[in-house]
């Protein structure tokens, strides 16, 4: 990689329009300063570019600063400021001793509160309405949210405890056999050592799908039924095998799937690479009730939907759709099934059709 | 503007605004009418009720592509559609992509390594002014430079990721 030269002209350029960047996040410019941005734009053709780069760049800091990694950086950074908040009161005025270390304290109290509060309280990390993320946590494990997912994340010297609130994530655990590493979502808890799995929530099931390892997940007292009711949710899957115990393994390629405050869990092989499309912003159903089908595509921006009656939701759905594209989702249900599509506020019911 | 809204709308401004100018200035050419846009969006966003909104930014990008179509919208009855749009989507490629966030993330590592390579102060600033939130009055008092000094210490090591950006993509 090239170090680019701080005295070049191309840094020089990449300066000024990093310096619009500044005078652009403060709000609105004056008009004289908008005619100057106009100008400089116009001035060579490089400049647009330039500028186009450097709001990238800037809003790349922001994906960056709840990294771990960022974290010295920012003590470091917060510790230069109350040095120089020091040096300051220390030289400007004759304060008894008394009062700099008040004035210190609420300095430290003011910029280094949340730092302090982020080392000892669990990270809630949460994407909203159509928005992935990915996060990479301290010991080298990544998470992967789905929209509108909520991943909280404490970590001791014991265990990594992480809790799914909400959504869908994939986890792609660092080997560490003494911290193991322990997803809670609803009533169930996922144990893993070293492994690569997801786990959702949708319409109070836990659903959890093991690509790779060993997991065993925690229920309460479940019992593995082949019920038809669950075959129908995944009619790809079929149900292998029963057992009747609350600590259940999963092996690789399975997926594990229980109705909340209820014992009943079914486990069923599936093809590895689909459950996995959600993170490339596609969403596939294959015979899938409509109501769970809605409560995934309400992940993503559009009108939100819902369903009038349970015969209506318990439509099968099968298709692939493309995240966020609601419009298309309710064409493409409206125009296969007898139902039909009402507004209702700024919900889209689906309801059956009048015969 | 609800009082409460006023600072949320000033961090996220902070943040956003450089990619939504930039968002715009990509579908209209002309820089003045990009920034009323940008502007634009900012007055709706302070008319709008922000509580429960999930994604800000999806929401914001939202905003953003509706004042878009309503443009095109007026520019066909006004029969001059003669300025070429960029194509419109609800939300720009790059927050869509996940695989661009992955890799993203995986060069964190790297972007910290860069600003190390920076002085104390201009990584020490930037990193108060940018991911702190302090003001640039404040950092200006206790760093006892000129707010102009400020602007341009985070301008450089903005500069200098974007370059750093530029080569490793």
């Amino acid at each position: 990689m090239r170090t680019p030269a701080l005295d070049s002209t191309e840094f020089a350029r990449a300066e000024e329009a990093a310096l619009w960047c500044v005078k652009f996040s403060e709000g609105r410019m004056t008009r004289e300063a908008q005619q100057q941005f106009a100008e400089w734009l116009e001035e060579r053709p490089e400049h647009r570019a330039a500028f186009e780069q450097a709001a990238g760049a800037w809003q790349e800091v922001h994906a960056a600063e709840a990294s771990p990694d960022f974290l010295p950086l920012r003590l470091e950074a917060l510790e230069g400021l109350q040095q120089r908040h020091r040096l300051r009161a220390a030289r400007l005025a004759r304060w008894s001793w008394r009062r700099r270390t008040m004035a210190a304290a609420a300095v430290l109290l003011a910029f280094a509160g949340p730092i302090v509060w982020w080392i000892q309280h669990p990270t809630t990390y949460a994407t909203g309405l159509g928005e992935r993320r990915s996060v990479e946590l301290p010991d080298g494990s990544a998470v992967s949210l789905d929209a509108a997912t909520r991943v909280t994340v404490r970590y001791t010297v014991h265990g990594r405890e992480l809790h799914l609130l909400a959504g869908r994530a994939k986890f792609d655990v660092a080997k560490d056999p003494l911290r193991p590493f322990s997803v809670a979502a609803g009533d169930r808890v996922v144990v893993a050592t070293g492994t690569e799995f997801s786990v959702e929530l949708v319409n109070r099931r836990v659903e959890v799908v093991l690509y790779e390892g060993h997991v065993s997940v925690l229920g309460p007292a479940a019992t593995i039924a082949a019920s038809p009711a669950l075959q129908t949710h995944a009619a790809k899957r079929h149900v292998e095998r029963t057992a009747s115990q609350s600590l259940q393994e999963l092996a690789p390629g399975h997926v594990l799937d229980a109705a909340i405050a209820k014992p009943e869990v079914a486990i069923a092989a599936i093809d590895g690479t689909k459950s996995l499309e959600w993170e490339a912003g596609q969403l596939e159903f294959v015979d899938e009730p409509l109501v769970f089908a809605i409560e995934r595509m309400n992940r993503y921006p559009g009108p939100r939907m819902s369903v009038a009656d349970d015969h209506t939701g318990a439509i099968k759905v099968t298709g692939v759709f493309t995240a966020g594209e609601t419009r298309a989702f309710i064409e493409g249900i409206a125009a296969a099934f007898p139902v039909k599509v009402e507004v209702d506020g700024d919900t889209e019911v689906f309801k059956a059709k009048d015969r | 503007m609800p009082a409460a809204a006023e600072p949320v709308l000033f961090e996220l401004g902070r943040r956003i605004r450089p990619a939504l100018l930039s968002y715009f200035l990509r579908r209209v050419r002309d820089p003045s009418e990009a920034e009323d846009l940008t502007h634009e969006v900012f007055v709706r966003l302070a008319e709008g009720q922000l509580e429960g909104i999930r994604s800000i930014d999806a929401y914001v990008f939202q905003i953003a592509a509706n004042l878009l179509r309503d443009r095109a919208r007026r520019l066909k009855v006004r029969d001059s559609y003669a300025q070429s749009l960029g194509p419109i989507t609800d939300l720009p490629a790059e927050m869509l992509d996940p695989a661009r966030i992955v890799e993203g993330r995986r060069s964190l590592s790297l972007l910290v390594a860069r600003l190390r390579e920076l002085s104390d102060r201009t990584r020490e600033v930037f990193v108060l002014y940018r991911i702190e939130n302090v003001s640039k009055r404040d950092i200006a008092e206790a760093y006892e430079i000129s707010v102009s000094t400020v602007e341009k210490e985070v301008a450089k090591a903005t500069a200098y990721l974007m370059l750093f950006r530029e080569e490793s993509e």
